[in-house]
């Protein structure tokens, strides 16, 4: 398995440059790219600079291990206003441009938006069109969609079985699931996502989750990993059952208050453990 | 209401079978008038695939206005005018407004955002020809003359007007998407004005 940690991290005054910098000190293998969350990667970069920005990763010995968005939850896919669709189908439309330019096969979306306003049942079959529309897109740059699993913010598919439904419902090889370990709370287990969904998973995203302190929201239930309450023993074993072998990416929503840099060591040390196993 | 439902059901009983709603429409429909939600014209689609109503004109999410159609319900039809102004632009929302109140009678006002502040039961609630409550859609266009047959809350966003031989719906909260997502009580609904 290979470690990555998203550019989402880094602290404003580092930059990319010195971003990369850590992520390759701390011994990482990739970096996560996320599209609309940081100055250097918007809807208004252009291929140029892009390029520009896969240089930069190549030249600190790293590669990009997918691209993400963080602009799924203002312009949902699943929206009720045809525009905000467009936006949400030419955002996507875009991560799978910039993810050919930077060399990787993967994208992340939130698919799906369920809201007090926009009820389950419209979310689903726009969600499923939207997607096999991006699908037909998505296999001919050979890039993959990964759904991401963020059940209770998302308030859809919050089962693995549910989501697997859902999969099939879009119904291409192009569009499978990005899994998030940290994202599953109480509502199931991790290792049973993976059992489910095995080749369909296109990334892991880890961190780890605190069941009795809630939910989302302002109270955050993530921490890092190994402190939280995420069987990881059975995580991995299920990643061996099922033959995943590829990226690890950390997503650490709960941040380090001091010595920020710090975490992505520690955060890495974690992966390495996590994959030799000695838990 | 001075439309009754054995009356309108009369209106259309002469109506020829076999051809949908979308095929009913006139060879060159009104070209005034486009749709602002697609969704919503499959949803009419859906839902009146296989009925015979070559009498009914639906205006499925419709943006702009064409005044061709006041002619179409003087003339003896249905006309289901589902607005989709709040999905349009800004011109054809004043084009919509205009017709409307030349044409019937009905004046309309910007769209309501539904969805803004206070929480609101999501329904809108219409009462002819038969009782309904389908959700809202985010928007609504609050409508004003005419007979009021929908309301979301005390918001009138539904009302009917008589011209000639022809009755023109006014809807102000789309129920196309609803029809595509098969609300039962969306489809009954539909059915009974059919």
């Amino acid at each position: 398995m290979k470690k990555s940690i998203g550019d989402n991290m880094f602290l404003k005054e580092w930059g990319f440059d010195k971003g990369l910098a850590l992520v390759k000190k701390a011994g990482y293998d990739g970096i996560e790219l996320w599209l609309g969350a940081t100055p250097w990667f918007s809807l208004e970069t252009t291929d140029a600079q892009v390029r520009e920005l896969r240089r930069k990763v190549d030249d600190a010995g790293l590669v990009v291990s997918n691209v993400s968005n963080s602009l799924d939850w203002d312009r949902p896919l699943s929206s009720r206003d045809p525009r905000v669709r467009a936006q949400a189908t030419a955002h996507i439309t875009r991560q799978i441009e910039t993810a050919q330019i930077l060399g990787t096969d993967a994208i992340l979306v939130v698919a799906g938006l369920v809201t007090e306003e926009t009820p389950y049942q419209e979310v689903y079959p726009r969600t499923v069109e939207g997607l096999q529309k991006l699908a037909e897109t998505a296999a001919k740059a050979r890039v993959k969609i990964g759904c991401e699993n963020c059940c209770s913010e998302q308030r859809f598919l919050m089962s693995p079985r549910e989501f697997k439904l859902f999969l099939d419902d879009v119904g291409s090889p192009w569009v499978g699931l990005h899994l998030d370990v940290g994202n599953i709370h109480d509502t199931g287990f991790p290792e049973q996502w993976i059992e489910i969904h095995g080749p369909r998973i296109t990334r892991v995203h880890v961190k780890d989750v605190m069941r009795h302190r809630g939910r989302c929201g302002s109270e955050s239930v993530y921490t890092n990993l190994f402190l939280g309450d995420n069987n990881w023993k059975a995580i991995r074993e299920a990643f061996r059952k099922v033959g995943y072998d590829g990226w690890l990416i950390a997503e650490m929503e709960a941040r380090y208050r001091h010595a920020q840099d710090q975490q992505f060591y520690d955060t890495a040390a974690a992966i390495d453990r996590f994959v030799s196993g000695q838990l | 209401m001075d439309l009754s439902r054995r009356r309108f059901l009369g209106l259309l009983a002469a109506a020829p079978l076999g051809r949908t709603l979308a095929r009913a429409q006139p060879a060159a429909p009104p070209s005034g008038v486009t749709c602002a939600l697609p969704e919503s014209r499959a949803g009419f689609a859906r839902a009146l695939a296989g009925r015979a109503t070559p009498l009914v004109m639906a205006f499925p999410g419709a943006a702009g206005w064409d005044d061709s159609i006041e002619r179409h319900v003087r003339g003896g039809r249905l006309v289901i005018f589902e607005s989709g102004a709040a999905f349009g632009d800004a011109r054809s929302f004043a084009e919509q407004r205009a017709g409307l109140r030349s044409a019937f009678g009905l004046t309309i006002e910007e769209p309501a955002r539904l969805w803004s502040g206070s929480h609101r039961p999501p329904y809108l609630d219409l009462v002819w020809p038969a009782p309904a409550r389908i959700r809202d859609f985010s928007f609504a266009i609050p409508v004003g003359g005419g007979e009021v047959v929908g309301t979301i809350g005390r918001m009138p966003v539904a009302a009917v007007r008589r011209s000639g031989d022809g009755v023109f719906l006014f809807l102000g909260s789309p129920i196309g998407p609803a029809l595509g997502h098969a609300d039962p009580e969306a489809r009954a609904w539909l059915a009974s004005l059919l």
